[in-house]
């Protein structure tokens, strides 16, 4: 039996047909204002390099391969996902009144078709329970205080699919009269349904059935207005994800190579500094807002979410999906909303980001959180003037000085005194020392050590002493677009007269910005993190390291392990026999320092450091070994914060303390 | 309301320090403008927003180029206009000459207020502001640490021994500014290349008047062996020979 | 004649200690004349130590204003046949002095660390410089407290001041003294810093405070104190607290991170107290005692008391 029929005088088709208007009607004026409001964003060519975005498509969006990192959560999605493309096709048969099933069957098809809907709807619904079970049972920390509307949404789906097996049941049961195997999980529905009386029967398929359609219509409706919209959102958040290395920002405006325009040739009264306004987003920052799933392991790892601040990365994207929906028709009529994204986003919570990208690594849809930070603090700096009291020394500072504390530019090689150094002489490794490596006592430790280990394994470099200048990052991190290019462009200026090719650094942030960053500026160098060139020594036998029976733990640094992809050569370099923190490699907890942290002043309960150095007194570890300078001063006073009185070593000091020295 | 504020570039004090035969050598020094005076330029800013007029700065210095970034700042904050005075032979350590060469180019101004701040980071005198007024013709109020505008009055805050002197005075008048007299705004940086548009002169003029004293001979003064670790028997002694060398040596005591 | 007149000031029923420096100087600098203005100031003034002694003593010169002042000295100078004159560094002579330089036609020298017949010697570049003259002309010099010490006040003549007093648009309308035993942190000329080394809030108060109030300097703390809530952020001294330039900065118990020598390095003297001898602070400290805090303080205070 089917519910194809007239019900009191009105054929099935007719009701499904106003249903159906109604429903997609709703859906698709709804995804059509969303479509418009994403293009109200500014410019993003990535139409490009077709061959890579379709291979990533398939391998992250169908082959759900972020999302498959959190076991659970992530296989129960992935069947449901994958059933859902399985089983979505018959909604084309149920819409026909079975028509479809006969095209099908004319081309052959329909028997491999029948097969693949039931596991389909099989896997979805093995998906929905699982899922069932992890929100009602397990109850994970993170999904506490969700609102019901996740559990109404797993039951419906669920509703879904047993509804379907018993339409599908009732169609073997009534007109067929035998049972159809490669329709094997409805056999079973039929099985069971098989001794219902005919009439009862009859109104249970029908009831089915209408609440099917009426479900899937509801969809259709809820979906672009909850975190369904992700259905639709993922497929161009994934498709055109960022190529861009991790980590890098963009200069304010970039020529037809895709060089940074000079600061002299800016065209100040066209050019907007950041964002401030909606519209000031591009369209694929925007297309972020609607891609969201609400999964919440942004959320999970951000250190200023976890150390209590007000900064929540899952909830700025889903203010850019709320701020939308609320003002999109003002947005959509050409008129400014009194309320701007900076406001929404609030100040606060602009300013706790660390610029750590755990949250960009950790979204299953590619969501790019920390450029919607730094973009709105590119406004605040340059065109609104509001930003911590702190940064504008810090500024002053780079400007006046070259370096953020202050300290005479003309002390920056002090360091080196007595340790027979090249000194602006080209050589085949530039050692670019960074500030803290020069100014700061407790760091200039390390660039001594790493110093003598490269004189010890004869490795020929210089450094650039007085001509050196911070690299920018903290004032590029910090909005301060501005300040960054003049410094960048000095530098470039320094490295390119000096011949330079290789660089060496000790600090990752300088590793980043030097490395990435400063190709758009003319600056090309091969950069390496001094962990990789004294991993490479130690391997290639050039320094000869003793055992030693320390136990060490190393602190992956955020702008070396996750952002800069590198997280086997410091472990090589220490000799790796290390004991890991449990969030350790590309999952490193930020150590508080980055995005110009370290010059705010942090005043919440829980500080992100602590949290941190807790980790790593867990480990029972003698030492903690870490390979930046910004992790150096934030772990130690961490662990002096909470009592701990273990010792904080960079790589380079614990290598030196062990040289066996060549006689 | 026209307000003229009298801006000196002095040398950055982390640049370095060198004497060559008993002259300081000032051909690395990098400028910048006097943090005191950043003071005025923010406090004729805020009267200018409070009561509307005019802000000009006035600078005396040499022909060196090279302060031009620096001033556009002051001008960002929200001067209107900069007056830049080059003088073949510029002294910072000349208050008399320089005094009246300001003096001459505010007259032009018609200024209600002339401000700036108490001294310069270079020689501390304090003497170029209460000098500027004598050739003006006007009184002085010096070391201020708040200033009120109350029609054509000033009420202003003169840091004293142990305290406040309050003094309410007409105009015109000359104050000299005390540090965290205002919070100085950070520009805009849109705002600062926009001063690329205001005007900004540049005058030749010579010195005039001798009345100061040549400095004969600079020296550094006797090592500071960075790190003086007292020694002694007993904490006692250790504290003796503290107080002495803070008292005989350092003369802070 | 080479006369000499020294700017006195008062304060309450003394002469300040400062003017009997500076008279000291003046002696060996020629014949020598005082003149101490204000209200009511001749029983003060009578007490400085120069051989002559002019008081010009009058209701319109209670208050410090530089064109009365000014004029008056003015009038002094002519009548005594004037060549140079001294007075202390304070704030009303580093404000005078200039006036007073420019209203005569004469060369100015403030804050002199040195003064005598061979000459004067400042401090400039925030005395990492020392600039020698030895004017021939007539001269107005302010001498810096402390530099000389103080001559014994005598009697010798006293003399009225009968000239004229101008009017001024200017008139003070009252004095405010400062809370007393808070000093702000960044006008001290000396600041008293405590950090962790203290170990307790108690030991802040019980050490640091006394210690301040004794020297009349501003007490200030590190980072890590203020987070800690032992004192207020207005205490902080550091790259995200206040940046202060006082004469001396003691730093007790601060180990020296390079975020807390921002705020400092600017200082003339650095003394630090530390037991740890690898302190950085150690390492910008002018002077240094490495020993236990806790045995040096007490000590330190007891003998600045008296």
């Amino acid at each position: 039996m089917n519910p194809f029929h007239d019900y009191y005088g009105i054929p099935w088709y007719a009701i499904l047909g106003l249903w159906s208007l109604i429903a997609l009607g709703s859906h698709i004026y709804q995804v059509g204002f969303i479509v418009k409001l994403i293009r109200l964003g500014k410019d993003d060519d990535r139409f490009n390099s077709w061959k890579q975005r379709t291979k990533e498509f398939l391998t992250d969006w169908l082959g759900q391969r972020k999302v498959v990192q959190d076991k659970l959560a992530g296989y129960a999605h992935a069947l449901i996902f994958w059933g859902f493309l399985m089983l979505v096709s018959d909604v084309i048969d149920l819409g026909t009144g079975g028509l479809f099933a006969k095209f099908l069957e004319k081309i052959y098809l329909v028997n491999i078709w029948n097969l693949v809907v039931d596991i389909g709807y099989t896997m979805a619904g093995i998906g929905i329970i699982i899922s069932l079970y992890r929100r009602l049972i397990v109850r994970p920390e993170k999904l506490k205080g969700a609102s019901v509307e996740g559990v109404l949404i797993l039951f419906a789906i669920l509703g879904i699919v047993i509804t379907a097996f018993i339409v599908e049941a009732g169609y073997m049961i009534g007109d067929k009269a035998h049972y159809n195997n490669w329709e094997p999980v409805g056999v079973l529905f039929a099985k069971q349904m098989e001794n219902i009386n005919i009439e009862t029967l009859g109104t249970i398929v029908d009831a089915s059935y209408w609440i099917h359609m009426i479900l899937i219509g509801l969809f259709l409706i809820e979906i672009p207005q909850t975190k369904h919209s992700h259905l639709i959102g993922t497929i161009p958040n994934v498709m055109f994800q960022d190529h861009e290395p991790m980590g890098t920002m963009l200069p304010m405006q970039t020529d037809d190579n895709n060089i940074a325009v000079k600061t002299d040739d800016l065209d100040f009264d066209n050019l907007t500094l950041g964002v401030n306004k909606f519209t000031d987003f591009t369209w694929r920052q925007l297309s972020d807002g609607w891609a969201c799933t609400a999964c919440a392991r942004c959320q999970d790892v951000c250190p200023a979410y976890n150390s209590g601040k007000t900064l929540n990365p899952m909830q700025i994207i889903m203010d850019i999906k709320n701020y939308g929906k609320e003002h999109g028709t003002s947005l959509l009529s050409g008129n400014e909303p009194e309320e701007n994204i900076v406001e929404r986003f609030t100040p606060d919570a602009i300013w706790a980001c660390t610029t750590c990208y755990a949250c960009v690594e950790a979204c299953p849809v590619h969501i790019e959180h920390v450029p919607k930070l730094t973009d709105t603090r590119r406004h605040l700096v340059m065109e609104a003037s509001e930003f911590p009291e702190e940064l504008q020394s810090m500024f002053n500072n780079l400007e006046r000085n070259s370096n953020p504390w202050g300290l005479g530019a003309h002390t920056r090689a002090h360091w080196a005194e007595g340790l027979d150094i090249k000194i602006g002489e080209p050589a085949e490794y530039l050692f670019y020392v960074g500030c803290a490596g020069s100014f700061d006592d407790r760091n200039k430790k390390v660039s001594i050590a790493t110093a003598k280990l490269l004189k010890e394994a004869g490795v020929d470099f210089s450094i650039l002493g007085e001509m050196e200048a911070c690299n920018g990052d903290p004032a590029r991190r910090a909005g301060n677009e501005f300040l960054f290019q003049m410094m960048a462009e000095m530098n470039v200026d320094t490295m390119n007269s000096l011949g330079t090719l290789k660089v060496i650094t000790a600090c990752p942030h300088c590793f980043h910005t030097i490395g990435k960053e400063y190709e758009k500026y003319g600056g090309k160098y091969e950069v390496y993190h001094h962990s990789q060139i004294l991993n490479d020594l130690r391997q290639k036998e050039k320094i000869i390291i003793k055992d030693f029976e320390d136990k060490v733990t190393f602190h992956d640094p955020c702008y070396l392990g996750r952002i800069g992809g590198e997280t086997e050569a410091p472990r090589g370099a220490l000799g790796n026999d290390l004991i890991e923190m449990e969030r350790h490699g590309t999952n490193s907890f930020c150590c508080g320092g980055g995005g110009a942290q370290i010059w705010m002043e942090e005043d919440a309960d829980k500080r992100v450091n602590e949290i941190r150095a807790r980790e790593a007194s867990k480990t029972g570890a003698d030492t903690v070994a870490v390979g930046c300078p910004f992790c150096m001063t934030m772990m130690s006073d961490g662990l002096k914060s909470i009592g701990d009185g273990k010792p904080v070593k960079d790589i380079s000091e614990i290598l030196l303390e062990n040289l066996e020295v060549k006689t | 309301m026209n307000i003229a504020v009298l801006i000196k570039m002095v040398p950055d004090t982390e640049s370095r320090l060198e004497i060559v035969d008993g002259k300081v050598k000032e051909d690395g020094f990098k400028y910048m403008v006097n943090p005191y005076d950043e003071f005025a330029v923010e406090q004729a800013v805020q009267f200018k927003e409070k009561v509307g007029g005019k802000v000009t700065l006035v600078c005396l210095f040499s022909d060196n180029p090279g302060i031009d970034t620096d001033l556009r700042k002051m001008m960002a904050i929200g001067a209107d206009e900069a007056v830049v005075l080059r003088q073949d032979g510029y002294s910072g350590d000349k208050p008399s000459t320089n005094s009246k060469i300001l003096a001459e180019a505010v007259k032009n101004l018609n200024a209600d207020i002339v401000i700036g701040g108490v001294q310069g980071i270079d020689y501390y005198q304090g003497a170029t502001g209460p000098m500027v007024a004598h050739h003006l013709n006007i009184p002085h109020i010096s070391g201020v640490t708040k200033l009120e505008l109350n029609g054509e009055k000033i009420t202003a805050r003169r840091q004293i021994e142990g305290g406040l002197q309050i003094i309410e005075s007409e105009l015109p008048v000359l104050i000299t500014a005390q540090k965290d007299m205002t919070k100085v705004r950070f520009p805009a940086l849109k705002d600062i290349m926009m001063s690329k548009r205001k005007p900004f002169e540049n005058h030749n003029v010579s010195a005039s008047g001798e009345n100061d004293v040549e400095t004969i001979e600079c020296s550094l003064p006797p090592a500071r062996d960075g790190g003086l670790i007292i020694d002694g028997e007993s904490p006692e002694e250790k504290v003796d020979k503290l107080l002495e060398k803070l008292r005989m040596e350092a003369k802070v005591l | 004649m080479r006369a000499v007149l020294v700017i006195g000031e008062t304060d309450g029923d003394e002469i300040k200690d400062i003017s009997q420096q500076v008279s000291a100087v003046a002696a060996g600098m020629g014949d020598v004349v005082g003149l101490v203005i204000g209200k009511s100031i001749s029983d003060a003034g009578m007490k400085l130590a120069t051989a002559k002694i002019i008081l010009a003593d009058d209701d319109k010169l209670e208050y410090y204003d530089p064109i009365k002042f000014s004029s008056v000295i003015s009038q002094v100078v002519e009548q005594n046949g004037i060549t140079k004159i001294l007075m202390g560094a304070t704030t009303m002579g580093k404000d005078l002095g200039p006036r007073v330089a420019a209203e005569l036609g004469w060369g100015y020298l403030g804050d002199c660390l040195e003064a005598g017949n061979e000459g004067f010697v400042r401090p400039t570049f925030a005395g990492k410089v020392l600039a020698k003259s030895n004017p021939e002309g007539p001269v107005v010099v302010s001498i810096r407290n402390n530099a000389y010490p103080a001559g014994e006040s005598w009697s010798g003549s006293v003399e009225n001041f009968s000239g004229n007093i101008p009017d001024s648009t200017t008139n003070t309308i009252s004095i405010e003294k400062g809370e007393s035993g808070t000093v702000e942190l960044t006008e001290a000329s000396i600041v008293v810093s405590g950090g962790r080394g203290l170990e307790s809030s108690e030991n802040y108060d019980e050490h640091i405070r006394p210690l301040a109030s004794t020297l009349n300097a501003a007490a200030g703390a590190s980072r890590a104190i203020v987070d800690a809530g032992w004192v207020p952020h207005s205490h902080q001294v550091g790259q995200t607290g206040k940046t202060v330039t006082p004469d001396l900065y003691l730093a007790i118990g601060i180990s020296g991170a390079i975020q807390h020598l921002g705020g400092m390095s600017g200082s003339k003297f650095i003394v630090a107290i530390n037991k740890d001898s690898d302190a950085p602070i150690f390492k910008v400290a002018d002077y240094g005692i490495v020993a236990n805090l806790f045995d040096i303080i007490p000590i330190l205070k007891s003998k600045l008391s008296k």
